[in-house]
């Protein structure tokens, strides 16, 4: 455990032993003098987040529970509302937008749990991509190594746990856009059952497949922290090891030979009996596609009519030709859900829980529009997502892992259950973390500190 | 010409993909300038490869009730 946990932050602060103020006056520090290696912060709300910490001790010290959260500085993906600021949603566009008038309500519960809010992080414009390399807040770094990714979309949530400038996040994930930065930048990203977190507040990219979800370096702090987010937190509780498969075919296609060495270990550590095929996920893969252009196209319809010149260049285009699809696409695209979701109950039906890589490759270098996997040329953007996207389609809840690596650039395995199932999830993580298989990595700045 | 050619959206050769995309954008008005339309096309090709796999699939699904009926 670390001084620096969301777990022992509030044990500490409402025993006590450490104040509010200081901790948020140290984290408010260390972003100033981090951040900028790193751009993971797109806005500090530094005399909001102090005052926020002052009241949370003089209430302490009145004898008022402070609230499971007590005194963790968290921070959120800049298309969560934030009383008082515009959501950026990462463009331009809404930089003129009116700011909001409350908080997001994942916001408002972490901040009634006695979460402090820090800021607002960095992302794809409208959460539309996976590398959170944005034309108008800049490139979001991997902080294992400057000269790659971090991934995205909720590339600024991912960076600022892994440089441990916070130990929670706020993220969303409509097709990866948790579970892959988590992967690449070696925390851990859960991605919970469609719905199970609300998203009021939360600025939509694909209403359909738009999920809320949590970073953190530790399983035990990403369950506190969903245990306070949860409309209903799951009261079922896993009571023995799990039954695990592999997912092959699809999930493993294309990976590269040290993703699949990181997913033989976690495979080998839960016993995993099976591999096991996931019928026409390459199918949901592509209805995800065309969902995600139908939805995002026609949301930004108006605004594409008038300035599609101040879009990400990267992200106009693409939603140019999903406003150009026919409708019959999206009414497809919606129709094969549930022909995906019986296949996948199927499989829940022998196992907890599946297995998979979160992505092809380990983090690809800044600017990369082309990656090599085993010799050969794939494209980034295209790629990255090919694991996430089949199981956010049908709003499985799934958990991505940092594989205990030192020393090597992080790999994220999918632990997959079935929907409703976040326990199997958070108990199969907190073994293999027991075990010493998954670990949150350690930034090569922070390596010689205590 | 917009919906005669919508129902076949999945199978169009290029240059009739390409008139597709110049059609549906005024019909919505939504204008695609020059320097994007390159990429705009490449991106609507790549959507209409995930369109074929997809209804493809979706046909197999409705086979067997059209065998039923025959």
């Amino acid at each position: 455990m670390s001084p620096n946990d969301a777990t022992v932050i509030a044990a500490d602060v409402k025993a006590g032993r450490r104040r509010a103020q200081d901790l948020i006056r140290q984290t408010l520090e260390g972003i100033r003098q981090r951040d900028g290696a790193f751009n993971a912060f797109t806005a500090v709300f530094a005399e909001e987040a102090v005052a926020q910490a002052k009241n949370l001790d003089a209430r302490i010290a009145r004898g008022d529970a402070p609230g499971a959260l007590a005194g963790v500085p968290f921070a959120v993906k800049n298309l969560f509302d934030v009383r008082g600021v515009a959501t950026l949603a990462g463009s331009k566009i809404r930089r003129t937008a009116p700011p909001a008038a409350c908080d997001a309500l994942l916001v408002a519960r972490l901040k009634a749990a006695g979460g402090v809010l820090v800021g607002a992080l960095n992302m794809d414009e409208f959460a539309y991509g996976f590398v959170t390399e944005n034309a108008h807040y800049g490139t979001t770094r991997n902080p294992h190594d400057l000269s790659r990714i971090a991934g995205g979309s909720s590339g600024g949530s991912a960076a600022a746990v892994a440089a441990n400038l916070v130990p929670l996040t706020l993220g969303s994930d409509t097709n990866g856009s948790i579970r892959v930065p988590a992967g690449l930048c070696g925390v851990f990203g859960l991605k919970p059952t469609a719905g199970a977190l609300p998203v009021e507040g939360m600025f939509p990219f694909v209403r359909s497949l738009d999920h809320a979800g949590l970073f953190a370096r530790t399983t035990a702090d990403l369950q506190l922290a969903y245990g306070a987010l949860a409309d209903a937190p799951t009261t079922a509780r896993a009571t023995r090891a799990p039954r695990a498969a592999v997912l092959q075919g699809w999930f493993t296609q294309g990976a590269s030979q040290e993703v699949l060495g990181a997913l033989d270990q976690v495979a080998r550590a839960l016993e995993a009996d099976g591999e096991v095929d996931l019928e026409d996920a390459h199918i949901a893969r592509s209805a995800a596609f065309c969902l995600s252009a139908c939805e995002g196209g026609r949301l930004h319809l108006a605004d594409l009519r008038v300035r599609a010149a101040d879009f990400d260049p990267a992200v106009r285009d693409r939603l140019l030709a999903g406003a150009l699809l026919p409708d019959r696409v999206m009414e497809q695209a919606l129709r094969f859900q549930p022909i995906f979701r019986e296949a996948a109950t199927r499989l829940f039906e022998r196992y907890d829980l599946l297995l998979a890589p979160v992505a092809p490759c380990v983090a690809p270098r800044l600017g990369e529009d082309v990656m090599l996997i085993e010799g050969r040329e794939v494209s980034v953007r295209k790629n990255l997502g090919a694991y996430t996207q089949p199981l956010s389609y049908i709003g499985l809840p799934v958990l991505s892992v940092p594989v205990n690596r030192p020393g090597l650039l992080p790999v994220g395995v999918q632990l997959v259950a079935a929907a409703g199932r976040e326990d199997r999830l958070f108990d199969a993580a907190a073994r293999l973390e027991a075990l010493g298989v998954v670990a949150a990595h350690v930034p090569k700045d922070r390596h010689d500190q205590p | 010409m917009t919906t005669e050619v919508e129902t076949r959206f999945g199978v169009l050769d290029p240059p009739v993909l390409e008139a597709y995309m110049h059609q549906k954008a005024a019909d919505l008005q939504l204008p695609v300038p020059a320097a994007f339309a390159a990429s705009v096309l490449e991106t609507l090709d790549a959507l209409q490869e995930h369109t074929a796999i997809l209804e493809a699939r979706l046909a197999r699904e409705d086979a067997p009730a059209h065998d039923a009926a025959s």
